[in-house]
């Protein structure tokens, strides 16, 4: 029998359609009750002598799922139009459902009262759709009961007062769910029973998307004028939106016209607003401010510092302390909290991660709504429309955001294309390169036309040129790392007869190929620096430059930029001068070669006793800056030995510094610093430099703390005193000192690079290397900090005009900015290529091997492996367990269990099990276990 | 949306996955032409009108002079979906379809039985639900059987697709544009022998072979289903004659 | 005056009495394909196939579009098919006949309906911006078995086929701009599969099969049919429309045919675009 159901509808675009269905009626659906023996005996699964058969109500689905779960409640009709209805209320309590159903332990029947002959009714005038299918589950219960006869007894089990008093008065059996649960006679179940209330279930996550369903969960930004006359009143506030990335719903805006930054806390606060965009900011009443509970992100696997990562380098690397442990609740924040109420100008970008796992649509080209899961905790998911869900899945993607309206959970976006699968080498390559915004594309034809004709020789005009010194005499060299295609650097030193060197740093001379505004100067700039990932370096400029024309390359004419110095034998500088030049490299060194040819002494040729007296000049200079206070902090890089072919890790370990190093290290600096005293005498408004800010005392107070604890002192009102207290904490443990410089670097800011109208003389203070003045000026391959200083320092000789860039003082800060921004990522980058490949190196080798405790917390404790410089998180108690068993000694940094006379101090060395785990598909993660 | 209920097997609107829609068939509706007919599955109504065997009209057109020429036009009515159409024929997809009857039905008329004649086959679309190239074939034999027009065996079409990892059998619009694979399938049906195939969308080989045999049962059915109609129409005649 | 080419009686006989005996006028196998050759013009997305004597031509362009309101996160792919008068002389100018619309939408069922271009990709702005194909297919020469040939001449041209990157920004993140070829690399199509065309033409009561068909052949075929496949064993599209019947079971044979045949032009493909 055909019936045609024909309904109205409102579609996407907002016509209105009438949409007319088909609906057939059958004679053939099984009742499935073993008592019966008219139906189909292959689809019987209720019990023959059960006490009563249920039917159950929608209601009674959505709110006692918990108690139909229980095994206490058997031989269920579940009737097709109660499935239904829960599954377009509440798609989770329905997948619940559904498992009972198809669970063959369970005696739950589906009953398709929609499509039989005797149950199917028919939308009466004026009934609402509710009534209806309340009427057709009465309708279906008086079938079974008639149908079933004597044999059982039909049971409707509704909480629905209306629903209820019908059934009885036609007949029925009908009772509440407390009634019956009370009747089985089993008291636990009664506590199972939820006491209903008047609303609806709440939706959880899920959301409908439905247009007619959708509520509204966000604000509507104002309007842009409304801005502008709220910012002049100062009602609002201007700023930059900075997600904390450990905490995804926490957010700050630095704020000028408040001098504090505004924080932002949870999702509705946030209003859409993304990391990265320009925002205004409406301040929340004062007394809304205290700090509230920072929940911990939800849908995320680990908390912050659950992942074993590289050894920080700064604070920037380290977690942020949003809750700190100490008993500091008293002070309520002055921090100003505030909301979002309007965006002013958008950072949309494309990001990279992977979908969600989902279920495939129905068919294989059906539509898919899948939420999309950014690698960057910053981002927001990002719900996309797609056909081809099972390309995707698993797999690296690359999704561009499209909008965000009002009422919609999740912004809306698209999908972009494809990297590769989750866990592949060069997928994963790819997507850091990706995150930290690293330009990977070659370098177009209007950056290539600006190269030379290659291939390059000197040419009369360049000897001809007065301001180039012609220096292809004098005994030059370089020292770099072993396979270093990109020579920056090179030195000499020469014997005086009145017993002085003259020392002298020659660097490739960028500038002299780069000109500024050319499309190749665009691009180093928009480059800013070359990325060094493990076996792969991404290049600032055009490989022929690089590693041919600017690289000093032994035996080859090449031109240079030369910092000269007269220096008495005890590393005084008498004179300084700055000259171009084209130099001839001797020979191209690495350190192993040259820290051998120093330490052998049977060689005595002049080049080796060059290197000896640069030595020497270098021992004095770097104990004069110690002196001083410059720091030695403990670096934890590793090294990785590729293997050629597969580009696989065969070996990992800490990169090994010898003196050779140090060395060249000690020239570099001094020459930076004269360079940078050069510009800065020229230029005092618009010079580039470096300045590294002193930590604060927040920032120092973990390090005293642990110092503390084992009983040491540690003087940080300077930096000298930081130095000297760090080279007298020596215990008989040897690695110890080394593990509170490690400490130490976690305390440290960055270096930044600036613009010298922009800050006062005493904030140009190189805290690492005690120096008032330092700047960038030896590596114009790789860094675009130094060609900017090329020409300030050719400039400043009056060798070539100064830019007019360098007059727009707000485009020089812009510039400083960006070489900042570029450099940390850079250094991001580095750093998760390096985690990477630990993954990938520890993968087929899990290990057994010492490791220092760092960091004490509530259920374990941070380790740190000085064999490979990682550190990563051990856990004493099980996840999710608040670690009850175990104490915190906050003043002795130990955590102890009670009665078992087990503890852990910080400092201490433990033994630990490594090895790389998979507890979801496709997301390795290494592990640390205790032995 | 579960096309294929996973709980009850039933599809959305109560079929199970290898039950054809209800067919209806009726003979004789527009009295001008030779031979009409309306055909029916579920909401998909189709009319179908036969002029012929007539004289040409267009000399220039002839290929064969000792075979019947055999012209096709389908059009979809404006009404026939949920939105008015706004080129009823003339559209590529409306060529193709012309098209592809004509070459499905020219297969099985004995065209040489009637040279220097022509046969027009009008197929019109009054409601479209999915399976409209279906229909319009079944439609399109009845109207040549009501027009007397000799063949070799009557050719019947269904249509099927697979869902959820089930093949379907006479798909509806819904199912239709839920993105999976559709087959139609036209054969000559006691020659068992198939005529029409087509296919869109990727299906594994042998998952295509399950359907493909799955839409020629469909076939099948709907030919017994003609058969009768047909037998109906005659002996209707029978007892107006006398 | 109809200027189609018919065979004369004596032609006929001859293809059809050679068949009797295994042979083709050609003196290829029943299943052998001509010599196929693939040349790549000089900008990007055109190519050219020949195929025995049979010569199309397919040219892909693209351009910025609002996308289709069902489908907002999609480009398009549109196939255009042109018959004109040089490659026979059956062709009238003008507007495409039944055979060229027939042309178009088998390979377009081909090509989109499994999905073998990624159209997601090709989405900038979701609801304001897409990219949609064009692929333009000429035929210069007809000496049979257009539809495999011209979807041949589709595949190249979108393999070779580069789009212009493009970015979105501005204040409010809605801004288009398109960037010169000189200035950002062009982009390449993601491509999943290559789905190939092997047309069957069939004599007698439908028990003789050859792959192929020459013009010639192509005139006395009782029926053809085109199967779509791709070397992964997925069955693309199927195009029977009248003709000959055949038994199911030749269907299937024809089926597992088609797929060797595939593997090896798509072969045969790879090695052409990673020469050209």
């Amino acid at each position: 029998m055909l019936q045609s159901k024909s309904f109205v509808k409102k579609t996407k675009q907002g016509r209105v359609v009438k949409v007319v269905r088909e609906h057939y009626l059958r004679d053939d659906i099984p009742c499935g009750a073993a008592s019966c023996s008219s139906c189909d005996a292959a689809a019987r699964r209720l019990n023959a002598d059960a006490a009563a058969i249920l039917v159950i109500d929608t209601n009674v689905v959505l709110h006692q799922i918990d108690l139909l779960e229980n095994p206490a409640i058997e031989d269920v009709v579940v009737l097709s139009v109660v499935l239904d209805e829960v599954k377009n209320k509440n798609l989770s309590v329905y997948n619940r459902l559904k498992a009972l159903c198809t669970n063959t332990a369970r005696r739950f029947f589906v009953f398709t009262n929609e499509h039989h002959r005797d149950t199917y009714i028919k939308e009466m005038a004026g009934e609402s759709p509710n009534d209806r299918n309340d009427r057709a589950i009465r309708v279906a219960a008086r079938w079974y009961q008639s149908h079933l006869g004597a044999s059982a007894r039909v049971l409707l089990v509704t909480n629905d007062r209306d629903n209820k008093r019908k059934a009885t008065e036609e007949g029925l059996n009908a009772e509440t769910v407390e009634s019956y649960v009370r009747s089985l006679a089993q008291p636990g179940l009664l506590d199972l029973v939820v006491v209903p209330t008047s609303g609806d279930v709440t939706m959880e996550d899920v959301e409908d998307l439905r247009p007619s369903k959708r509520k509204v969960i966000y604000i509507e930004h104002k309007p842009m004028s409304e801005i502008t006359s709220g910012l002049r009143c100062g009602i609002y506030h201007q700023g930059k939106l900075r997600v904390n990335r450990y905490n995804p719903f926490e957010a700050y805006v630095g704020s000028e016209s408040i001098g504090d930054e505004i924080i932002i806390r949870g999702r509705s606060n946030m209003n859409r607003a993304f990391d990265g965009d320009i925002v205004s900011v409406e301040l929340l009443p004062q007394d809304q401010w205290h700090e509230t509970k920072s929940f911990i992100a939800d849908d995320d696997e680990d908390d912050n510092e659950g992942d074993v990562r590289l050894a920080p380098d700064s604070a920037d690397d380290a977690p942020r302390n949003t809750n700190s442990t100490q008993s500091t609740v008293a002070s309520v924040s002055s921090r100003p909290v505030g909301r979002v109420v309007g965006i002013i100008k958008r950072n949309w970008n494309s990001y990279c991660g992977s979908l969600e796992p989902m279920p495939m649509p129905a068919g294989s080209g059906g539509v898919a709504h899948a939420l999309f899961v950014s690698k960057d905790r910053r981002i927001p998911k990002i719900r996309i429309q797609t056909r081809q869900l099972g390309n995707l899945l698993n797999k690296r993607i690359v999704v561009a955001v499209d909008s965000w309206d009002v009422m919609s959970r999740y912004p809306s976006g698209h999908y972009v294309r494809t990297i590769g699968d989750i866990g592949d080498k060069e997928t994963e390559t790819e997507v850091v390169l990706i995150e930290n915004d690293i330009n990977t594309r070659p370098f177009s034809t209007q950056v290539l036309a600006c190269l030379p004709s290659l291939p390059w020789t000197l040419s009369p005009e360049d000897l001809a040129n007065p301001n180039r010194q012609d220096l292809r005499q004098v005994r030059v060299f370089s020292v770099d790392p072993p396979g270093c295609r990109d020579i920056d650097d090179a030195l000499h030193c020469t014997p005086l007869p009145n017993g002085n060197f003259e020392v002298g740093v020659h660097i490739a001379d960028v500038t002299n190929f780069v000109h500024p505004g050319t499309p190749l100067d665009e691009e180093a700039s928009q480059r800013a620096t070359s990325v060094y990932l493990v076996g792969q370096r991404i290049d600032m400029l055009p490989k022929p430059l690089t590693e041919d024309v600017c690289s000093l390359r032994a035996d080859t004419a090449r031109l240079a930029f030369s910092v000269i110095w007269e220096m008495t034998p005890d590393a005084h500088i008498i004179a300084t001068r700055y000259t171009k030049s084209v130099i001839q490299s001797c020979a191209a060194m690495s350190y192993v070669e040259a820290q051998a040819r120093m330490d052998d002494s049977r060689m005595v040729d002049p080049l080796t006793v060059d290197l000896r007296n640069l030595n020497s000049l270098a021992k004095i200079m770097r104990h004069r800056r110690c002196e001083r206070g410059a720091l030695t902090l403990a670096s934890a890089e590793v090294k990785f030995e590729i293997d050629s072919e597969t580009h696989d890790p065969l070996d990992i370990g800490i990169y090994q510094i010898r003196e050779a190093n140090q060395m060249i290290e000690e020239f570099m600096l001094a020459a930076n610093i004269s360079v940078a005293e050069k510009i800065l005498q020229h230029y005092p408004l618009c010079s580039l430099l470096r300045r590294h800010p002193s930590p604060t005392k927040e920032m120092l107070e973990p390090l005293l703390r642990t110092a503390s604890s084992v009983g040491l002192n540690l003087d940080a009102s300077s930096s000298k005193a930081l130095a000297e207290s760090l080279d007298n904490a020596k215990r008989d443990d040897p690695y110890f000192n080394k593990l509170i410089r490690i400490l130490a670097t976690r305390c440290m800011t960055q270096a930044v690079y600036f613009c010298s109208g922009d800050m006062s003389l005493s904030e140009y203070y190189h805290y690492g290397l005690a120096s008032a003045l330092y700047t960038h000026f030896t590596s114009p391959i790789r860094r675009y900090a130094d060609v900017i200083v090329h020409r300030l320092l050719a400039a400043a000789l009056d060798i070539a005009k100064l830019p007019p860039i360098f007059q727009d003082g707000p485009q020089l800060t812009g510039i400083a900015d960006n070489l900042n921004y570029r450099h940390r990522n850079a250094q991001m980058a580095s750093r998760a290529s390096v985690e990477l490949h630990t993954l990938i190196y520890f993968r087929t080798r899990p290990v057994d091997t010492e490791a220092r405790i760092v960091k004490i917390k509530a259920n374990g404790f941070i380790v740190f492996v000085p064999k490979f410089g990682i550190e990563g998180p051990i856990y004493l108690t099980s996840k999710g367990d608040k670690g009850g068993d175990w104490v915190v000694d906050e003043v002795n940094q130990k955590v102890t269990k009670p009665g078992a006379n087990i503890s852990y101090a910080v400092l201490q060395s433990v033994m630990i099990h490594m090895e790389v785990v998979e507890p979801q598909p496709h997301r390795p993660k290494l592990q640390l276990t205790l032995i | 949306m579960e096309h294929v209920n996973p709980l009850t097997g039933f599809r959305v609107d109560g079929r199970r996955p290898n039950e054809m829609r209800q067919l209806r068939g009726e003979v004789g509706v527009v009295s001008r032409a030779d031979g009409s007919a309306l055909f029916e599955m579920g909401n998909t109504r189709v009319i179908a009108a036969v002029y012929g065997p007539r004289e040409i009209q267009n000399r220039s057109q002839q290929v064969n002079l000792k075979e019947a020429l055999v012209r096709c036009e389908y059009r979809m009515a404006e009404f026939s979906t949920g939105d008015r159409r706004r080129k009823p024929k003339g559209d590529r997809r409306s060529t193709e379809i012309s098209l592809v009857i004509r070459q499905t039905m020219e297969a099985s008329i004995l065209t040489h039985l009637m040279p220097h004649s022509q046969i027009d086959i009008f197929v019109q679309v009054l409601q479209a639900d999915g399976g409209t190239r279906s229909a319009c074939i079944n439609a399109a034999t009845l109207a040549l059987a009501d027009a007397g027009i000799p063949m070799k065996d009557i050719v019947t079409s269904c249509s099927a697709g697979y869902l959820c990892s089930t093949p379907l059998l006479d798909l509806n619009y819904i199912e239709d544009s839920a993105g999976g694979p559709d087959v139609t399938v036209g054969i000559l049906a006691k020659m068992d022998k198939v005529t029409l195939l087509q296919m869109d969308a990727k299906l594994p080989m042998d998952t295509f072979e399950t359907v493909m045999e799955l839409a020629t049962e469909g076939c099948k059915a709907i030919a017994t289903y003609i058969r009768e109609v047909l037998l109906e129409n005659t002996k209707q005649l029978e007892c107006q004659r006398g | 005056m109809d200027e189609r080419w018919f065979p004369t009686v004596n032609e006929r006989e001859f293809i059809e009495q050679a068949f009797e005996s295994g042979l083709r006028v050609d003196g290829r196998g029943p299943f052998d394909f001509r010599n196929l050759k693939i040349a790549f013009g000089r900008e990007d997305g055109s190519a050219e196939v020949e195929l025995g004597e049979t010569r199309v031509m397919g040219y892909v362009t693209a351009q910025l579009v609002q996308p289709y309101k069902e489908r907002p996160n999609e480009g398009t792919l549109a196939i255009f098919a042109e018959f004109s008068p040089m490659a026979d002389p059956a062709y009238e100018p003008g507007r495409p006949g039944e055979a060229a619309i027939e042309l178009g939408r088998v390979i377009d069922r081909g090509l989109r309906e499994s999905r073998a271009v990624d159209l997601e990709s090709l989405c900038v702005v979701a609801g304001k911006h897409v990219w949609s194909l064009r692929v333009d297919l000429h035929v210069l020469d007809n000496e049979g078995n257009l539809i495999d040939a011209a979807n041949i001449a589709a595949l190249a041209a979108l393999s070779t086929f580069r789009r212009p990157e493009c970015t979105v920004g501005g204040d409010d993140g809605q801004q288009l701009t398109i960037h010169d070829p000189d200035v950002r690399e062009p982009l390449s199509l993601t491509i999943h599969h290559l789905p190939i065309a092997v047309t069957f033409a069939y004599f007698g009561d439908g028990n003789i099969m050859v792959v192929d068909p020459t013009f010639k052949e192509e005139a006395i075929m009782g029926g053809r049919m085109t199967v779509t496949v791709n070397s992964n064993t997925d069955v693309c599209s199927i195009q029977k429309a009248g003709g000959e019947g055949l038994m199911p079971s030749v269907v299937m044979q024809c089926l597992r045919i088609a797929l060797l045949k595939a593997a090896d032009i798509t072969n045969e493909i790879k090695i052409k675009l990673s020469q050209g």
